[in-house]
C-alpha cells in the first residue's frame, strides 16, 4: 500500500516539474451578452498547464467552468458568448486570435473536449464505427481495411470488449459507461496534446465511474496527456487531478497543487466545498454547509462575490474591490482578503 | 404543536402493534417481475425481468434505511411497489404489522397518507403550473387528513420546517432554485405528517453545497418528527451519513444486509466490497486498493445461474457459486450476506 503511494507521488512531482508549458491562459474573460445584462461567465482567469499535467477545475453549477472549458475550444454558443479579453497561448501563438478555418485545424488534432452527456454526444442514427472513422479521416488519409484498424485500436485503447464487432453497434445499444468510453476515443482519435473533460462521469454509476477514471489516467500517462477535468466533485479531483483551481462566479479563487490544496484549503469557500461533502472515512454528524445560493452572475455584488455567503467575511473585506491573488505557498495561491 | 396532535390521532387509528415493535415497514420475501411480451394482438409472454426478486428488510421507526445499488439492480422498483405505483408479484408488506399489498380502500387511504415519497429530480416532480401552496396541500386534500381551514396553517408550519418563508406558498416553482424545489417537494412529503417517506436519490440532482444542506435538513427532521426514511441511493458516502441500517442490491436481489456500522466497517460480500473500493477517496494522498469488476451488469431477463454475481466476481470462485444461488445468512448481529464464500470462510 505505501509502495503504491510513493510511487503515485514520485509520478505526481515527475509530472510536475518536467515537461513544457502547453497552455498558457492569460487573464481570460468570456462574457455572454444575454437579454438579462452582461454575464460575466469567465472573469480574468489566469493559469497555466505543463505537458502530462492534469488540472481540475472544481465550482458548482453555473460558476464559469464550461464556458471556460468551451472558451478554450472556442464553442461558445452564438450569439451570446464572445471572448472580450485575455489571451490563451498554444504553441506561442493565441487561440483568441485564430480564425473560425485555423480553429478548426486546432480542435480535434491539438485540443479535444468530452462532454458531459454521453447519451447526446453521439449521433443515434450512425453506427459507433461510422462515428468514429468520420474523425479519424479529417486528419489521415487512411481509407478501407487500415481505417477499420486503426478504429478498433481506438476502441481497444478505451478498453471496450470486442472492439472489432462493436464497430457496427449503435449508440442505444451501449450502456452509458461504453458510450463514454466511445466518446472518448472519439475524442483521442486525432491525438490531441490537451483534453478537456467536461464532467464525463456524473451520469455514471459508482463502479463504472471509478473504471472510467483509472481508464483516463492511464491513458493521460501513456499519451502525456494534458487534462483539463472540469467537476464538481473534490473525490474525482483527489483520485485524478495534479492540480486544482476553484471557481466562484466567474473567478479562479484558489490555485494549488492538490495535495496542497486539501491539506491547507485556504480560501473559505474550497474549505466549505471539501466539507460539505460527506466521507466515507470521515464520520461526521452534521456537514457543513454553504448558507445561501450560488449568485447570479448577471447580477453580481460588488467586491469579492463570495462575501454575501461567507462565514469568514468581516471589515478586513474591502466592499469595492475583488481581491487579488496573494501566495499562500508554493505554487498556491488566493484570492481573498483574509491574505491580503 | 399540531404535529404531536395529529400523530398521536394516527396511533390510536392504526394498529396496536405499535407497541410491541418499532418496525414501521416489513418486507418479506417480496418479488416484482415483470412479464416480456412478444406480437402484438397474439401477445404470447417469452420470458420475464426479475427487477426484485425475494427482498427481506425492515424499516424502523424514527430509522434511516438505505437501499442501495448501481443503476438497474432494482432499488427503484422496490420504492415502486412499496409506493403501491407497481403490483408485486409475490411477497408481503406489512405497515405497522398491517398487509398492504391485499388490503381495503380504506387502509390504502390510511397508508398513502402516513408513507410519502420525494423523488430525485425536483424540476420534473413539481407541477410547474400549480402554486406552491397547492402542490403542498395537495396530499392533504385527497387523502382528507385536515378540515380545510386548517390546511393554510398546516403549509405555512412544514413550509417553516424546512426553512422556506410562508411566502413562498403564493409563488410558482419556476421562481425557486433546484435546492428550493427539494424543499419544497419534502415540504409536501411531510404535510400529512408520514411515518415513513422514501427518498429517491433526494440529492443527487444537487449541486454539492445545496446537498450538504438537504441532507442536514434531513436528519433534523427526523430528530424532531421521528419519521422513518427509506432512502434508495448509489452514493455510499451519503448513504454512510445518512442511514441506520443498509441493505446492499446486485440484480434485484439482496447481498448483503446490516447496521452501517456492520456493513460499512466490515463488509463480507465482494459486491459491497467492490463498490466500497470504487468510492471516491477524500484525500488524494488516501489509495485504496480499488477492486475492478469485469464487464457490465447482466441483463435481468436473462440473470446468470447460481449466484447473480459470479461472473463479475473478482474472488476465486467455487463451484456452488455457478450452480446455487446463495440466500442471505446470519453473520453476527443484524448483519446478513448473501455469498457461498462468507460462509465458508
Amino acid at each position: 500500500m505505501s509502495e503504491v503511494v510513493s510511487e503515485i507521488n514520485t509520478l505526481r512531482s515527475a509530472t510536475r516539474s518536467s515537461g513544457q508549458i502547453a497552455l498558457e491562459i492569460k487573464d481570460l474573460k468570456t462574457y455572454l451578452y444575454t437579454r438579462w445584462g452582461v454575464v460575466k461567465a469567465v472573469d480574468g482567469v489566469s493559469l497555466s498547464l505543463r505537458d502530462g499535467e492534469c488540472l481540475g477545475l472544481v465550482g458548482e453549477s453555473g460558476c464559469g467552468k464550461t464556458m471556460f472549458g468551451l472558451s478554450l475550444m472556442r464553442l461558445l454558443p452564438r450569439p451570446a458568448g464572445r471572448i472580450v479579453g485575455g489571451e490563451v497561448l498554444f504553441n506561442g501563438e493565441d487561440i483568441v486570435k485564430k480564425s473560425e478555418a485555423e480553429m478548426r485545424e486546432i480542435r480535434g488534432r491539438q485540443i479535444s473536449m468530452v462532454l458531459q452527456d454521453p447519451m447526446t454526444a453521439l449521433d443515434p442514427i450512425f453506427s459507433v464505427g461510422r462515428q468514429l472513422t468520420e474523425t479519424i479521416t479529417i486528419s489521415s488519409d487512411l481509407k478501407g481495411p487500415a481505417l477499420l484498424e486503426r478504429a478498433v485500436e481506438l476502441l481497444r485503447m478505451v478498453r471496450i470488449p470486442a472492439p472489432a464487432e462493436r464497430l457496427a453497434a449503435f449508440p442505444f445499444q451501449m450502456s452509458g459507461g461504453m458510450r463514454q468510453r466511445v466518446v472518448g476515443a472519439i475524442a483521442l482519435a486525432q491525438e490531441p496534446r490537451i483534453l478537456i473533460a467536461d464532467e464525463p462521469t456524473t451520469s455514471l454509476d459508482v463502479t463504472t465511474q471509478a473504471n472510467y477514471l483509472r481508464l483516463l489516467k492511464s491513458l493521460q500517462e501513456r499519451l502525456n496527456l494534458t487534462l483539463i477535468f472540469i467537476t464538481h466533485d473534490f473525490g474525482i479531483v483527489a483520485r485524478v487531478c495534479h492540480r486544482v483551481g476553484v471557481m466562484y462566479a466567474g473567478k479562479l479563487v484558489e490555485l494549488g497543487d492538490v495535495e496542497d490544496i486539501f491539506d491547507n484549503p485556504r480560501h473559505p469557500y474550497t474549505k466549505c466545498l471539501i466539507d460539505s461533502v460527506p466521507k466515507l472515512d470521515k464520520r461526521v454528524t452534521r456537514l457543513a454547509t454553504i448558507t445561501g445560493q450560488p449568485p447570479t452572475l448577471h447580477d453580481l455584488p460588488p467586491g469579492c462575490s463570495f462575501r454575501p455567503r461567507c462565514t469568514e467575511a468581516g471589515t478586513h473585506c474591502r466592499p469595492d474591490q475583488y481581491p487579488d491573488p496573494a501566495m499562500v505557498g508554493d505554487r498556491h495561491y488566493v484570492r481573498c482578503w483574509l491574505y491580503q | 404543536m399540531g404535529t404531536e396532535v395529529s400523530t398521536a390521532g394516527q396511533d390510536t387509528k392504526i394498529g396496536q402493534s405499535m407497541a410491541e415493535t418499532d418496525a414501521v415497514l416489513e418486507v418479506s420475501n417480496l418479488k416484482k417481475y415483470f412479464p416480456v411480451t412478444k406480437g402484438i394482438i397474439l401477445r404470447k409472454t417469452v420470458g420475464q425481468v426479475q427487477a426484485v426478486d425475494d427482498v427481506t428488510f425492515t424499516v424502523r421507526r424514527g430509522q434511516t434505511f438505505a437501499l442501495a445499488g448501481e443503476s438497474g439492480c432494482g432499488k427503484t422498483t422496490t420504492s415502486r411497489v412499496l409506493l403501491r405505483l407497481e403490483d408485486a408479484t409475490a411477497g408481503e408488506v406489512l405497515f405497522r404489522g398491517k398487509d398492504i399489498l391485499n388490503a381495503d380502500k380504506d387502509l390504502v387511504k390510511e397508508y398513502r397518507r402516513s408513507v410519502q415519497a420525494v423523488f430525485q429530480d425536483p424540476y420534473s416532480s413539481l407541477e410547474p403550473r400549480m402554486r406552491v401552496g397547492s402542490i403542498i396541500s395537495e396530499p392533504l386534500m385527497a387523502t382528507g387528513a385536515l378540515p380545510k381551514k386548517e390546511i393554510r396553517v398546516r403549509v405555512e408550519e412544514v413550509l417553516a420546517q424546512v426553512g422556506l418563508s410562508p411566502d413562498a406558498a403564493n409563488r410558482f416553482p419556476h421562481e425557486f432554485s433546484g435546492g428550493q424545489r427539494q424543499r419544497i417537494a419534502l415540504a409536501r412529503s411531510l404535510a400529512s405528517s408520514p411515518d415513513l417517506i422514501l427518498l429517491d436519490e433526494p440529492v443527487s440532482a444537487l449541486d454539492v453545497s445545496i446537498r450538504a444542506q438537504i441532507l442536514n435538513l434531513l436528519k433534523d427532521l427526523q430528530d424532531q418528527l421521528g419519521v422513518a426514511y427509506l432512502l434508495v441511493a448509489h452514493d455510499l458516502a451519503t448513504v454512510r451519513h445518512m442511514c441506520h441500517s443498509i441493505a446492499v442490491m446486485y440484480l434485484g436481489r439482496l447481498v448483503e444486509t446490516g447496521s452501517g456500522e456492520e456493513v460499512f466497517g466490515n463488509p463480507l460480500h465482494p459486491y459491497t466490497k467492490a463498490l466500497l473500493s470504487a468510492a471516491l477517496p477524500s484525500h488524494p494522498r488516501i489509495q485504496r486498493a480499488e477492486i475492478e469488476l469485469p464487464g457490465e451488469v447482466p441483463s435481468p431477463l436473462n440473470p446468470p445461474k447460481g449466484c447473480r454475481f459470479h461472473p463479475r466476481c473478482p474472488v476465486a470462485v467455487m463451484p456452488q457459486c455457478a450452480e446455487s444461488l446463495p440466500e442471505l445468512e446470519n453473520h453476527g448481529g443484524s448483519h446478513a450476506v448473501a455469498c457461498h464464500l462468507a460462509r465458508s470462510a
